[in-house]
């Protein structure tokens, strides 16, 4: 006999067709994952809440045990298509999700934390205004049957059911049961405004929402927040497990100045601020990228469980991916593949190996040489051309204390190396990656190695401490290379730490001559990329590397690095040209 | 008693033809004979005759203190408001007569100033304001709605405290600002501070 909580199952699993044709006849997803004990939630990943969704895998979870408590036996339709809203209307996917919490944090400086739990309330009230106004559910009912987060609600939980009166046509109090202040009833009639004009467009409305709720939050002392999230935070983790989205790195424009209040947005009927007086988004979105810092700040937002470190991948790798061009490659000579054209006499004093003896046995079965004895003769044709052979690519980033912490502030040290490297794996070509620091302080794939992400693992991490090439390192990365070994480029980004490249190793060898036979051996040349910070790459270490063979590439500023890594190909290696 | 539907209120007053919003006639120029509407209006609910000199409010500014620019607003939302009593509702209805004149003639206080006739019928909410304020004066309330509800949807609608209250919220988003910019300085003095101990 089935349980009560399988009867529900039933029921609702019923409803779920309704559910999907509530935003769209052609709207496919699978059923729900229908838990039956809190257990079993938190297994799915849903805590506190009684149904959820993930963005990865298109999913839906619901908490039957959960439902059953809060008393929502009776609104499967209005349960499951807020859910199905969220997939279908908003966020839908990873990238609006994130575009909207990059907006919410620019609305709420100081208190960038809660951004991702106001775009879920945000995402809420458009599906349910949705739902209630044109699909005509009983969204207000769930509400009241869940009767909020506490008994005695706070100003945001008041000004968020305000909204929703207003929208809705309610009287006041229906949900609202807080303290209505004069300002609190201001910010609800923007509100609405807010969410009747921006229904359509609703990445560019969640910022001037997060800066309605702005005061509120930044005087909440009680985590009201948190409480109206504990029933209704369903996109808590919609992004875990999942990838991380592309375009994140860029700003949308105008991405900040549309996290001003709703007040001051002419489509509301507000009144632009004047230029130059304060509000409280700062700074503009065209052509800017976010610091790797609030790049991941905004993934773990959505829920996202990368570490710091591969979080810092996806970024250099999304800031490299426009940059990238083939990594220069040297052609061969086209080989010659050989024709057979007939056969000729074969005479004494040539090869014997050269003696075509069909041939040989079909002019005559008695062998005389000289006389019967017949060779094939073979001409030429052109062959395929062989495969380009690109230079493998090793790579030397400082990371020593005067560098940025890649993980944290924008590296474009970090970012050139990734340029080029990716584009030398583009080529087909292996790369050794080596951050360095202190004497005997770097860390490297350990050889040329074709796995992205170990490469740009390497890049992106940080020492911080002084300042000494790894000459041994150096050295022995070409002591036992042998002459058929694919030639190697060496390419150092640096600034002028990277004379230390000459002093002694650890077992006071000369680094100048271990730098040299590495270069000789390397049989790619090299390239110095220095930030002198205007000075000239002058001085006898300077004319010491030149005469080397050693490229010196000087740049007065580390953004100018980019323009490096973009021209490095192109100029020394494209079409074949030898370096 | 019986009430009117709201609906039809609103949808006659988004069918409001073009000539209500003209330029009232005043002092010689403008189309719009506002006092003609009126006093066919009161006409049309059963009322007495108007008395010409009752007919004052509807040629010109009240008084000297209010604008022309809201004496033209006030007289084409006058004009509006004749349109909405021409509904069949109203057709001999003397016992509302008195009081619908009273609203026409004085019952706008500084919506004039605030709310554009063209708004008034192009906007649905501004619709829904006239629609409910012309009841409650008449004392009437939508139909299906108690008093309490009408009250508070029209509180939730009206021009004037809508402006009140939005003012009252932009005030509250630049105190948040000052108490942001405050919180900014304290945290770079203490930065400085900080940076000047190392």
């Amino acid at each position: 006999m089935p349980t009560r909580l399988e009867n529900l199952r039933d029921a609702w699993a019923a409803a779920w067709p309704k559910a999907l044709a509530l935003w769209s006849p052609y709207a496919r997803l699978r059923e729900p994952r229908w838990c039956f004990s809190e257990r079993e939630a938190a297994e799915e990943g849903l805590t506190g809440s009684f149904a959820m969704i993930r963005l990865d895998d298109h999913g839906v979870v619901v908490n039957l045990k959960g439902v059953e408590a809060l008393g929502l036996e009776d609104y499967a339709l209005e349960v499951m298509g807020h859910e199905v809203g969220h997939h279908i209307y908003c966020p839908g996917d990873l990238t609006d999700q994130a575009r909207m919490i990059s907006r919410l944090r620019a609305a709420l400086p100081t208190i960038e934390k809660h951004a991702g739990d106001l775009a879920n309330i945000y995402a809420d009230l458009l599906i349910n205004n949705r739902l209630q106004r044109e699909a005509g559910l009983r969204m207000a009912d769930v509400y009241r049957a869940l009767s909020g987060p506490s008994s005695r609600p706070g100003p945001l939980w008041t000004l968020y059911m305000r909204i929703y009166e207003l929208l809705w046509g309610l009287n006041r109090g229906d949900l609202a049961t807080g303290k209505i202040t004069p300002a609190l009833e201001g910010d609800a009639q923007w509100g609405a405004r807010l969410f009747r004009a921006y229904a359509q467009d609703w990445v560019r409305g969640s910022g001037r929402f997060g800066a309605l709720c702005f005061p509120y939050l930044l005087n909440d002392r009680t985590g009201e927040l948190e409480k109206i999230l504990s029933y209704f935070h369903d996109t808590r983790d919609a992004a875990a497990g999942g990838g991380v989205p592309a375009g994140l790195a860029e700003m949308d424009p105008d991405e900040e100045g549309e996290s001003a209040h709703p007040s001051e947005d002419p489509v509301l009927g507000g009144v632009p601020r004047k230029k130059g007086t304060a509000s409280t988004a700062q700074g503009g979105g065209d052509g800017q990228y976010r610091e790797p810092f609030e790049y991941g700040q905004i993934l773990k937002s959505m829920g996202v469980t990368l570490s710091d470190h591969d979080i810092a991948v996806a970024y250099y790798k999304e800031r490299a991916l426009r940059h990238l061009i083939p990594f220069p490659s040297r052609k061969a000579p086209v080989g010659k593949d050989p024709l057979p054209e007939g056969s000729d006499a074969w005479d004494t004093g040539e090869s014997l190996a050269a003696i075509d003896w069909s041939e040989t046995l079909m002019t005559s079965p008695r062998v005389i040489p000289g006389v019967t004895t017949r060779q094939r003769v073979y001409g030429t044709m052109e062959g395929t051309p062989p495969a380009p052979e690109p230079l493998d690519l090793d790579l030397y980033v400082d990371c020593s204390g005067s560098m940025p912490n890649p993980q944290t502030q924008m590296s474009y040290l970090t970012l050139a190396g990734t340029i080029v490297a990716l584009s030398a794996l583009r080529a087909g070509a292996r790369v050794q990656a080596t951050l360095w620091s202190g004497p005997g302080q770097f860390e490297t794939t350990g050889g040329f190695v074709r796995d992205e992400n170990r490469i740009l693992r390497i890049l992106t991490g940080y020492l911080g401490g002084s300042t000494a090439f790894p000459i041994s390192l150096l050295g022995s990365t070409y002591r036992d290379r042998k002459p058929t070994d694919r030639p190697a480029h060496v390419l150092v980004i640096s600034d002028d730490g990277v004379t230390t490249m000459f002093g002694p190793d650890e077992w006071r060898r000369s680094g100048l001559k271990i730098a040299a036979e590495a270069l000789a051996l390397a049989r790619g040349g090299g390239t110095w990329c220095l930030n002198l910070f205007g000075r000239d790459a002058s001085g006898t270490e300077y004319d010491q590397a030149r005469n080397m063979g050693w490229t010196i590439f000087t740049v007065k500023d580390w953004a100018d690095l980019v323009a490096f890594a973009q021209s490095f190909g192109r100029t020394h290696y494209e079409k074949g040209a030898r370096p | 008693m019986t009430f009117p539907a709201l609906p039809l209120l609103t949808r006659r007053l988004a069918a409001c033809p073009p000539a209500f919003l003209e330029a009232p006639r005043w002092e010689g120029s403008g189309s719009l004979n506002v006092a003609a509407l009126v006093y066919d209006t009161l006409d049309f609910m059963g009322g007495p005759p108007a008395a010409t000199t009752a007919l004052a409010p509807y040629l010109g500014p009240l008084e000297k203190m209010e604008k022309p620019s809201t004496a033209q607003e006030r007289l084409r939302l006058t004009a509006l408001a004749c349109w909405l009593l021409n509904d069949s509702f109203f057709r001999d209805r003397p016992d509302l007569a008195p009081a619908a004149e009273e609203f026409l003639r004085s019952g706008w206080g500084e919506l004039p100033s605030i709310l554009k006739a063209r708004d008034a019928v192009a906007v649905p909410e501004r619709r829904e304001e006239l629609a409910r304020r012309l009841l409650k004066a008449l004392d009437l309330r939508p139909e299906g709605e108690t008093p309490a509800q009408a009250e508070d949807r029209l509180g939730a609608l009206d021009s004037v405290e809508l402006r009140r209250v939005m003012e009252a919220s932009r005030q509250a988003q630049e105190r948040a600002k000052s108490v942001l910019e405050a919180m900014r300085k304290k945290a770079a003095q203490e930065a400085a501070a900080q940076y000047g101990r190392e």
